[in-house]
């Protein structure tokens, strides 16, 4: 894997294709939270880029206005730790929250794109996904490492 | 049974139809094979890609999340369906991705897509863009195996060979079944037809069923057919009708002297074999000439025909009554018993001629003369009995007629006898051998010499005299009787102009004349002329007639006699009362004088009745105004007789007898004052004959 996180990027991406909103606009906001190069990688890479006629828009750093515009919130870095509100609101608002491990899966997040030697897993916390009345496609889950709320810190 | 055409002609219907049930079938099959494979193709061919776009579609995921492992889980599945051999999975960027085979060694999946080669005929495959909300994911390329598409289509070949096999078996039964609808009447034609040919059987018909071609062939067959039977049988009546008329008499209908021939020459073949007899019978009718010219050809004709049919009323189915011609009839006896049973029939054949005939208002008497001769008594050939029926039926006629007689050899003596003087008779007059003697006539009364008769003599250089009674008969069965006749006549008549200077009265001559003469229309020219070239006149000849002139037609007699007597010729009817005929015809004749038979005469004085006889004829010959002649007178009880009769001339051996030379007895006669020298009566008259 040349480098991890345009893979990454690529599955952001790609995993707009699998997931359905249950309101729809012309934009798709990904917002990303968190330090490091991944956000302007993503905006870079994404930006503009349509998905099932959206055009994707990326945020770094959204504010407090911008997070409930957002579709996706990325969590960017090791360093994430889940935030309890953001999470709740992401729940409350159809808000796909993406992470880069496992326990962000586990954590109440929803997707954690976990790397696995030269590959990137993908995680899915079914409950946390369906309390957000999002739909996840089968295909995708069928890749999918699926998670649960509350297991295990050490996986 | 069938003539061999047909049966060819049906086993070519029967190879028609195996062919053209053959040919059906193997189309049928090959077309039912070809669209099989096409079908079976195009169902492989939409199959695989439903399969690849299903797999595509299962594989969006693992090729956008790059999740190789879960791309081939979703080919594995290919596992189930054995045809397909590979499934190869190549990303967007076209390298392979993702790869399935069934058999590790099978290398399908170039490693990049722009790799892929073609596959040969083996392997069919299938190629599918893998696209996920419009955008190329990937390439699924599924390649699937055609054995098993080929073991069909042998599988299917198989069946359609077997079932086309079984068609053309089908068909060729049901065919040869089916063609004998056709053949069937065909044969029959075909049939019919040979019996025609072989046997000219024109009667045979073909049974006509339904109104298709063949149908109506069969009956336009049998419409030829009826025509030519028409035509055959329009043909066999005409020629039966021929041979009826060949064979037949037109008149009576019945067997003419050509089917007699023929019958009568079977007849003696028959006899001969079975060694039986048989009679002919040859029947004369007599005085027919008589009726045919005072009543007319027609009521002749019905005569015949009513002859024909009594005698055909009383002959056997057996025999044969056939017509010769004129009024000449003959009834072949064929195999007879005993000679009494020709006899009997011939007395039959008589007595039914006998019973008068009614033919519109006439009542007629005729009967008939019958000469028979018998197989094998006389004869052994036809011809020969024919010759001797006939010469034994003019027998019979000579003898009196209405009776039969037999041929016997004295009569066939006769017959070769009468050929034999016939013969003799021909240039008899040239040769200088007849000659004419002449016997003289008296006058009762006065005993005057007051004419000769001339009576022909006929001396053969070797044979010798012979008598009139034998060849006067031939000369007239022969015709010669015409010329002999006229012969005589001049020669009389030349004699008689010698005679008138020696003598103070006039003295006639008599010259017989044949019935046979006297009957040519010419006759009366004849006389004329021998009267012209003579020089002696008309009153001086006496011509004498038997009673037979009758049955020439009184009506026709009675006119020549007429003209003859016109001339101041003497008419006299000769032989007087032997003949047939009867009385009655007498007065409507134009006779001078009756002359008496000879017959009469001799009995005469024998027997009281002969007397009353001649009696009763002068008193006849008197009230009708005719003179009576009396022949042969030899004793002088019979002159004395005659006298106190009535008799007006005489003529006999006692007066004088026949003469060369006849001036020597008239020299002698009025050399002695005209006395007859046996003349009892001593007075002299002068009176001439009237």
């Amino acid at each position: 894997m040349h480098d991890e996180r345009l893979v990454r990027a690529a599955f952001v991406y790609n995993l707009t294709k699998y997931v359905s909103w249950p309101r729809s606009g012309n934009e798709l906001v990904i917002g990303v939270i968190g330090e490091g190069s991944m956000g302007s990688l993503l905006a870079r890479r994404l930006s503009g880029k349509t998905t099932d006629t959206r055009t994707i828009r990326v945020i770094l750093a959204p504010s407090r206005q911008e997070l409930h515009r957002c579709d996706i919130f990325y969590y960017a870095g090791e360093s994430s730790d889940s935030r309890p509100a953001i999470l709740t609101l992401a729940r409350e608002n159809s808000i796909l929250t993406v992470g880069e491990t496992a326990a962000f899966a586990r954590q109440g997040g929803m997707i954690g794109l976990v790397r696995a030697g030269d590959q990137i897993q993908i995680h899915v916390n079914l409950e946390a996904v369906q309390e957000a009345k999002l739909k996840i496609s089968a295909q995708l889950l069928n890749l999918s490492t699926i998670e649960r709320t509350g297991k295990g810190v050490k996986d | 049974m069938r003539p061999s055409p047909t049966s060819s002609f049906a086993r070519k219907m029967t190879v028609m139809a195996l062919l053209a049930s053959a040919l059906a079938s193997v189309t049928l099959m090959a077309a039912f094979v070809e669209f099989d494979t096409i079908s079976s193709r195009a169902l492989l061919q939409s199959r695989l890609t439903t399969l690849a776009d299903v797999v595509g579609q299962n594989s969006t995921a693992a090729l956008n999340f790059d999740d190789r492992t879960a791309a081939v889980e979703v080919l594995e599945a290919l596992r189930s369906d054995p045809p397909i051999v590979s499934g190869c999975l190549y990303s967007a960027e076209g390298r392979l991705f993702a790869r399935y085979t069934r058999q590790v060694d099978l290398k399908l999946c170039p490693a990049a897509y722009s790799q892929t080669t073609s596959l040969g005929s083996r392997y069919a495959s299938v190629t599918r863009p893998v696209i996920r909300q419009n955008e190329l994911v990937g390439v699924v390329v599924l390649i699937s195996d055609l054995q098993d598409l080929q073991r069909r289509w042998r599988y299917m070949l198989v069946v359609a060979g077997c079932l086309g096999a079984l068609a053309v078996i089908v068909g060729g039964l049901s065919g040869s079944f089916l063609q004998k609808a056709i053949s069937r009447p065909i044969s029959a034609l075909a049939y019919a037809m040979h019996k025609v040919t072989a046997d000219n059987n024109y009667t045979a018909r073909v049974k006509v069923v339904g109104n298709d071609e063949i149908a109506e062939l069969g009956a336009g067959f049998n419409t030829m057919l009826a025509e030519l039977q028409g035509r055959d049988e329009a043909r066999r009546l005409a020629e039966a009708k021929l041979r009826f008329q060949a064979h037949n008499d037109t008149l009576t209908g019945l067997p003419n002297r050509l089917l007699l021939a023929d019958r009568l020459s079977q007849s003696v073949a028959l006899a001969s074999r079975e060694q039986r007899m048989l009679a002919l019978l040859y029947i004369d009718l007599d005085g027919f000439k008589l009726v045919n010219d005072s009543l007319g050809h027609g009521v002749g004709d019905t005569l015949l025909v009513q002859v024909a049919e009594r005698l055909l009323g009383r002959v056997r189915r057996s025999d044969t009554l056939a017509r010769l011609g004129g009024d000449e009839f003959t009834v072949l006896l064929a195999l007879l018993n005993e000679k009494e049973d020709a006899a009997l029939v011939a007395k039959d054949l008589l007595d039914v001629l006998a019973a008068p005939f009614h033919i519109e208002e006439h009542e007629i008497n005729i009967g008939a003369s019958i000469g028979i001769s018998v197989f094998p008594d006389t004869a052994r050939e036809a011809v020969l009995l024919m010759q001797q029926a006939d010469s034994a039926m003019y027998a019979a006629k000579r003898n009196g007629r209405n009776q039969f007689r037999f041929f016997t050899d004295e009569l066939g003596a006769l017959v070769r006898e009468r050929l034999n003087l016939e013969s003799l008779l021909r240039g008899a007059v040239v040769r200088g051998e007849i000659d004419i003697h002449y016997q003289p006539e008296f006058d009762v009364k006065s005993g005057r010499l007051i004419r000769f008769e001339a009576l022909a003599r006929w001396t053969h250089p070797t044979i010798g005299s012979i008598p009139p009674d034998k060849f006067i008969p031939v000369a007239e069965e022969s015709g010669l009787i015409v010329s002999l006749g006229a012969y005589i006549m001049e020669r009389a008549c030349g004699e008689a102009v010698q005679w008138q200077p020696m003598t103070p009265h006039p003295i006639q001559v008599a010259v017989n004349v044949s019935s046979i003469q006297f009957c040519r229309d010419s006759f009366v020219d004849e006389v004329v002329d021998i009267l012209t070239r003579t020089g002696l006149k008309p009153e001086l000849l006496q011509l004498e007639l038997t009673e037979s002139v009758m049955l020439t037609g009184i009506h026709h007699s009675a006119e020549i006699m007429k003209r003859l007597r016109g001339m101041g010729i003497s008419m006299v009817i000769d032989d007087f009362g032997t003949g047939y005929s009867c009385l009655s015809y007498l007065p409507s004749l134009p006779f001078d004088a009756l002359k008496i038979d000879r017959s009469f005469v001799k009995e005469l004085h024998l027997r009281p009745e002969g007397e009353a006889m001649v009696h009763s004829l002068v008193s006849l010959a008197h009230n009708i105004g005719m003179r009576v002649i009396v022949e042969g007178i030899e004793q002088t009880e019979q002159l004395d007789l005659i006298r106190a009769l009535g008799g007006n001339e005489m003529q006999g051996y006692l007066m004088g007898r026949p003469t060369p030379n006849p001036r020597a007895e008239l020299t002698k006669f009025f050399h002695h004052f005209e006395k007859p020298p046996l003349s009892p009566d001593p007075q002299p008259e002068s009176k001439p004959p009237a």
